[in-house]
């Protein structure tokens, strides 16, 4: 035994001190690490929900009732107290091409109509399918066209030629598959999470 | 290192034959005389320039190659123009020049040449160039036109979508399929999963959109029936394919109509004729033994069809061929033929 | 290895690594990362200088106590070692450079099991002093994030167009999408190490 002790000394100091290095690494750099991950949903709130980003204090907090989902309630509270509602956003998952897609869904404030989607995590095809990643080629289709939201009320459809009806939505060249997977996540998530919105209000 | 003097030693019988590499290539070059026309005549003068500038460029390609690692000229035996015709051939017509010049560089450059020659190749030459473009720039490798002839092809005028990626609409799906496609395209489709002989012999004339030596079945019997007869291809691997493609798309089509469409129309759409005579019968990547070319084709056309029904890729010869060239020494292994009198060591052992 | 005048100088060890025994062209070793992050400069450089830190702190550590380590756990010791600073690496990307930390994913943490810290560890910090071990440790992360740095200078320019985000290329140019993808690495990967075989012998034959 104290034998065994004696050789693996080295070992045991090494893994005590660079062990509790470590943990005091930790203490230090996580909570920077958690303020990012916050910022980055917050950023892409931003970008999702339209006034996000001209609201002079945005503000979000999460819809603690609903457990499926994270559901963020969206609004802005300026200094002078008056608040507004902008909308809600909520984190979608599913199967895409390569894996799976993590996608923050926009809702307008009403709850009836998407507003905006933007790609949490994906590990599409370099490309072809990670340009549902890119603002012109595909995430601005599901911003409102000519003023008007995407109505939650019939399920989008992916199509490959230039879109005539509102809940069209032109598939990327190239990435049919992934397109359709975005939309399914979409119209799978969409309407259950609306309805809950509207329960909790 | 001087490989020019190796030996190659084949299974017997060794008959004594005029079959030198530069005639087999001359012969395939005789063949592809009628795709060359009927892809002129179908999408005009302007596509001549890609078989010119994917020739140009493989032979260009294959003296700088030669010079760097100083070895003779080898254009003598033609094959460098050959894979520049095929993977001309193998391409959509619309594709830019350098698209063209990049292919070729690959095909002889990396394919060929690094791997030390005409006869070191594990793979078909053209077919890597392809697979290269296919994966660099795959949204111009799939852009279709429609061949610019009047009247016949008045109905596929519109037509961008190749039959064979219409084909995944079935009949059920038809408010689906026309959110994505014209009627004409659907209706196309529908003619074609069911085998409608007029369609067929659209298909069989080329008045379809596709790539540019595919589109014209007839053409490619032709040339396919020369090379046959010249006895440069082996009628096992072309057979072996198109049987393996019409047994796997007639029983598909005989179980679930609504998933496969007519086996006529899976070998005269896409370019199931075209790799069954002039891509997979490369005498390079292919098998020796009878056997082994049997399986080599069967394995072909299986493949084609597995990747045609369940993949996301409407066609599927490139890399049905790609695959099989990969496992081309193993099926040689597996056939060896045994010298008269003696037993084969098993597999394992060798 | 006893002989200590055979022993080669620290600035020999430095210039060594760099492009002599480059851990990636000439030895070919840690070729997981090379393959996986050169899809652009920035996941490059950020890869190569982590490996460097990691390489430099985990040579100084094994250097310091190659007289305690025992035979059968020095193994043990390595990774304990190489471990720490590859997590410390991971913590800081991710609390300071959080986007790169995204970008770069799992092959941050990777870094424990790439073979050119362990095999330097092994081969030359454990039996060397302390300041070749140092120099050791820099010549071969330097030429870690060289090769790394030329095999993403391909691929960027041809997959994007750009080179650490600055558009190189002429108007209207074709990106090259397997550039980006695994075939493309491993194209490039072939032609840079056959390129530099190529330059040296070429230079070796002028020399002699």
């Amino acid at each position: 035994m104290i034998n065994f002790i004696k050789q693996s000394a080295l070992v045991l100091v090494l893994a005590v001190v660079f062990g509790s290095g470590l943990a005091l690494m930790y203490a230090g750099t996580n909570p920077l690490y958690l303020a990012n991950q916050e910022k980055a949903t917050l950023d892409s709130i931003a970008k999702t929900i339209p006034g996000a980003d001209t609201a002079q204090n945005l503000q979000t907090s999460e819809v603690e009732s609903i457990e499926e989902y994270r559901v963020y309630r969206v609004f802005d509270s300026p200094e002078d107290g008056k608040e507004t509602l902008l909308g809600w956003a909520y984190v979608a998952k599913g199967k895409g091409f390569g894996g799976d897609i993590k996608l923050l869904v926009g809702l307008n404030a009403q709850a009836d109509a998407l507003v905006g989607i933007d790609v949490l995590e994906d590990v599409e095809t370099p490309g072809f399918g990670n340009y549902i990643n890119d603002e012109e080629r595909w995430k601005s289709k599901f911003r409102p066209r000519d003023g008007k939201a995407l109505s939650l009320d019939r399920n989008l459809v992916v199509i490959k030629t230039t879109p005539k009806k509102p809940y069209q939505i032109q598939a990327i060249t190239g990435a049919t598959i992934s397109s359709k997977a975005v939309v399914a996540i979409i119209n799978d998530t969409a309407g259950k999470v609306a309805a809950q919105i509207k329960q909790e209000d | 290192m001087d490989d020019q003097k190796q030996l190659n030693v084949s299974p017997t019988p060794h008959v004594s034959a005029k079959l030198t590499t530069s005639r087999m290539m001359a012969d395939v070059l005789i063949a592809l005389i009628p795709v060359s026309v009927t892809a002129t005549i179908l999408f005009g003068w302007r596509t001549l320039q890609l078989p010119l500038i994917c020739v140009a460029t493989c032979v260009v390609t294959e003296i700088i190659f030669n010079f760097c690692r100083k070895k003779p000229n080898s254009l003598g035996d033609c094959s460098a123009v050959v894979t520049g015709l095929i993977l001309a051939f193998s391409v959509p017509p619309t594709l830019p020049w350098f698209a063209c010049v990049i292919g070729s560089v690959v095909a002889i450059g990396i394919a060929k040449m690094l791997f030390g020659g005409l006869g070191s190749n594990i793979f078909n030459p053209a077919m890597v160039g392809r697979a290269f473009l296919m994966i660099c720039f795959g949204q111009l490798m799939t852009t279709w036109t429609a061949p610019g002839v009047e009247d016949t092809a008045k109905i596929y005028a519109t037509t961008r979508a190749t039959p064979l990626a219409v084909a995944k609409f079935t009949e059920s799906d038809r408010s689906k399929a026309l959110e994505e496609v014209s009627l004409e395209e659907y209706e196309i489709s529908l003619k074609v999963r069911a085998g409608n002989p007029a369609v067929l012999g659209d298909l069989l004339r080329g008045a379809v959109g596709g790539c540019l030596g595919e589109t014209s079945a007839l053409a490619i019997l032709i040339g396919g029936a020369y090379l046959l007869w010249r006895k440069t291809i082996s009628y096992q691997i072309t057979l072996g394919m198109i049987g393996a493609i019409l047994i796997f798309a007639g029983v598909g089509y005989y179980l679930a109509p609504q998933q496969v469409m007519h086996p006529l129309g899976h070998l005269f759409a896409g370019g199931a004729m075209f790799g069954a005579f002039f891509v997979a019968t490369d005498p390079v990547s292919s098998p020796l033994s009878t056997p082994g070319r049997w399986l080599f084709g069967i394995g072909t056309g299986v493949l084609v069809m597995v990747i045609r029904i369940f993949s996301g890729y409407p066609e599927g010869i490139m890399f049905a061929v790609l695959i099989m060239n990969a496992i081309a020494p193993l099926l040689d292994r597996w056939t060896e033929p045994a010298p008269l009198g003696t037993k084969v060591k098993t597999a394992a052992g060798s | 290895m006893a002989d200590k005048s055979s022993e080669p100088s620290s600035l020999v060890r430095f210039i060594n690594g760099i492009l002599p025994e480059n851990p990636v062209l000439r030895l070919v070793l840690g070729i997981c990362p090379t393959l996986a992050v050169t899809a652009s400069m920035e996941g490059a450089i950020t890869m190569g200088l982590a490996a460097t830190f990691v390489l430099f702190c985990s040579n100084f550590f094994v250097s310091l106590l190659k007289r305690f380590l025992q035979p059968h756990l020095r193994i043990l010791v390595f990774t304990i070692i190489i471990a720490t600073f590859v997590t410390i690496v991971d913590m800081f990307l991710k609390a300071f450079m959080y986007d790169m930390s995204r970008t770069l994913g799992p092959y941050i943490p990777l870094i424990i099991v790439n073979c050119i810290i362990i095999a330097r560890a092994e081969a030359c910090a454990s039996k060397s002093r302390l300041l070749p071990s140092l120099a050791d440790a820099l010549g071969m992360g330097l030429g870690f994030t060289l090769a790394l740095c030329i095999l993403a200078s391909v691929r960027e320019i041809l997959a994007d167009g750009t080179w650490l985000n600055i558009p190189v290329m002429w108007e209207g140019f074709t990106t090259w999408t397997i550039m980006k993808l695994a075939p493309g690495a491993f194209l490039a990967f072939g032609l840079v190490v056959g390129a530099n075989n190529f330059i040296r012998r070429k230079l070796e034959e002028r020399k002699s």
